[in-house]
């Protein structure tokens, strides 16, 4: 395999998707110290990184009960710690009977002596860095608190994208997963779509491209039509310019389906077509 | 992205090291909800998902010293971890169950600043990734986000092989270049 095809592995390594053999290569290559091949693929790692944390909220009850697992495992490897025997040659020598009470007297009141003293060093300096802490997030609560509200919102519509997209990504990944690719039609000059569908998962997702924005008081509508009962709304969705649409559909009906559409009409949707078809295409059988 | 006023997380590591628990409690707050989050996109199960989680922020805590920052980042460290101890588990169970991923919850935010850091972040990426062409992206998210390998993409998707490869490899690629020097 020469460099550049080495080269070529590089993103598909960082997210552990190489074949056995590519695998090989590379990892051969990179044992010859390829710096260049190095620092390419601690690139994409990174990237794969973004990838895998963005968009998900941090939910703080999940966060707390990861820290009760954890600390959990704290108390129980400290526990382990402690019960553990003491290595015979670690082992302080035992004292003489004679001299034990008064070594336990001495012993007692200079561990308490200092403890006193770390607790109130401790205190004091808990209590600075306390007061340090709240002062400094009060700051920052007080500064963020409008920038909180819009980002509020702008997780809100993400969260959306997200619930769409993972909804279209278990369809995708259903067993009986079926696409129909949809035409764009003279309306619709450049865009792309299709339908996804897994009738185990009950579930059909929409996913478009560059279609026209929705005019005021209109709606985009999915149609599912029957050899049987002619067209059966399927659901609506609205388009922004140059934005991507996700929209759940429902799947198709009993019957023979020989094709799927969608047409622009009133806003709120109809049971029967009465606007012109933008996309339209027919499902693999 | 850390505020100036917040630890690196290689100085958490560095704390860890020297046995410092609150070190990992700031670790978990920074990595631990959305380490779950990436966790329960395999395994659809938030129990679990948080099982893991704990997991890798449990290895990290063990084997802070042996953390390597020639190889990436924290955050790269923990990702790959959280990524094959999920399907570690995925496969451990897929006789039994079909691969699900989690809708994101809505539970409310607690820490404002993180919040913002968050939703900042967030945006940057989310926009990156939207960015790229949707061809791209769905064969990208497939690829990372399943145990499916490409040649079984590549058949869900009714695609040649070489067209996975090719997509997916074009979507690290313009998404690397979309994120350029954001992360440390």
């Amino acid at each position: 395999m020469d460099h550049q095809a080495l080269k070529d592995l590089l993103p598909l390594a960082a997210i552990g998707k190489l074949d056995p053999d590519e695998e090989r290569a590379l990892t051969e290559h990179l044992r010859d110290r390829c710096d260049a091949c190095e620092g390419e693929l601690r690139g994409f790692r990174e990237t794969a990184a973004a990838l895998a944390l963005a968009g998900d909220d941090i939910g703080r009850d999940s966060e707390a009960r990861i820290w009760n697992r954890l600390r959990a495992r704290l108390d129980a490897s400290t526990s382990e710690n402690e019960s553990a025997p003491i290595a015979r040659s670690d082992r302080p020598a035992a004292p003489r009977p004679h001299a034990r009470r008064w070594q336990i007297a001495t012993g007692v009141s200079t561990a308490a002596a200092l403890a006193a003293a770390i607790y109130a060093g401790v205190i004091m300096r808990s209590s600075a860095f306390q007061r340090d802490q709240l002062a400094s997030l009060a700051d920052r609560v007080s500064a963020s608190r409008a920038e909180l509200a819009a980002a509020r919102n702008e997780t809100a519509a993400l969260k959306q994208v997200l619930v769409e997209r993972a909804h279209l990504e278990r369809t995708l990944m259903a067993p009986d997963l079926q696409i129909t690719r949809l035409q764009a039609l003279d309306l619709a000059p450049g865009a792309s779509a299709m339908v996804a569908v897994s009738r185990s998962a009950h579930s059909a997702v929409l996913q478009a491209n560059a279609m026209p924005p929705t005019p005021a008081g209109k709606t985009y509508e999915i149609w599912w039509i029957t050899k049987e009962t002619g067209p059966v709304a399927a659901g609506l969705f609205q388009a922004g310019a140059g934005r991507e649409v996700i929209a759940r559909a429902e799947p198709p009906p009993a019957g023979h389906v020989i094709l799927a559409a969608v047409t622009l009409e009133p806003a709120g949707g109809v049971s029967k077509p009465t606007g012109a078809m933008y996309l339209k295409g027919e499902p693999a059988h | 992205m850390v505020t100036p006023a917040e630890p690196s997380d290689r100085n958490l590591l560095a704390a860890m090291v020297r046995g410092d628990t609150g070190a990992l409690r700031s670790l978990n707050a920074r990595y631990g909800g959305r380490l779950a989050a990436l966790a329960n996109r395999f395994l659809g199960d938030q129990a679990d998902a948080e099982e893991v989680a704990a997991d890798v922020l449990w290895q990290a805590w063990r084997q802070a010293a042996s953390f390597d920052p020639e190889r990436g980042s924290v955050a790269s460290w923990l990702v790959t971890i959280a990524r094959s101890r999920s399907l570690d588990r995925l496969r451990a169970r897929q006789a039994r169950r079909a691969p699900a991923i989690a809708e994101a919850d809505s539970e409310p935010v607690a820490d404002p600043a993180a919040a913002l850091d968050e939703a900042h972040r967030g945006r940057m990426v989310r926009r990156a990734i939207d960015g790229l062409e949707a061809n791209q992206r769905v064969v990208l998210e497939m690829a990372y986000f399943s145990d499916l390998s490409h040649a079984e993409i590549a058949e869900k998707l009714s695609m040649p092989l070489g067209t996975v490869k090719t997509r997916v490899r074009s979507a690290m690629i313009n998404l690397r270049q979309a994120l350029g020097g954001q992360r440390e």
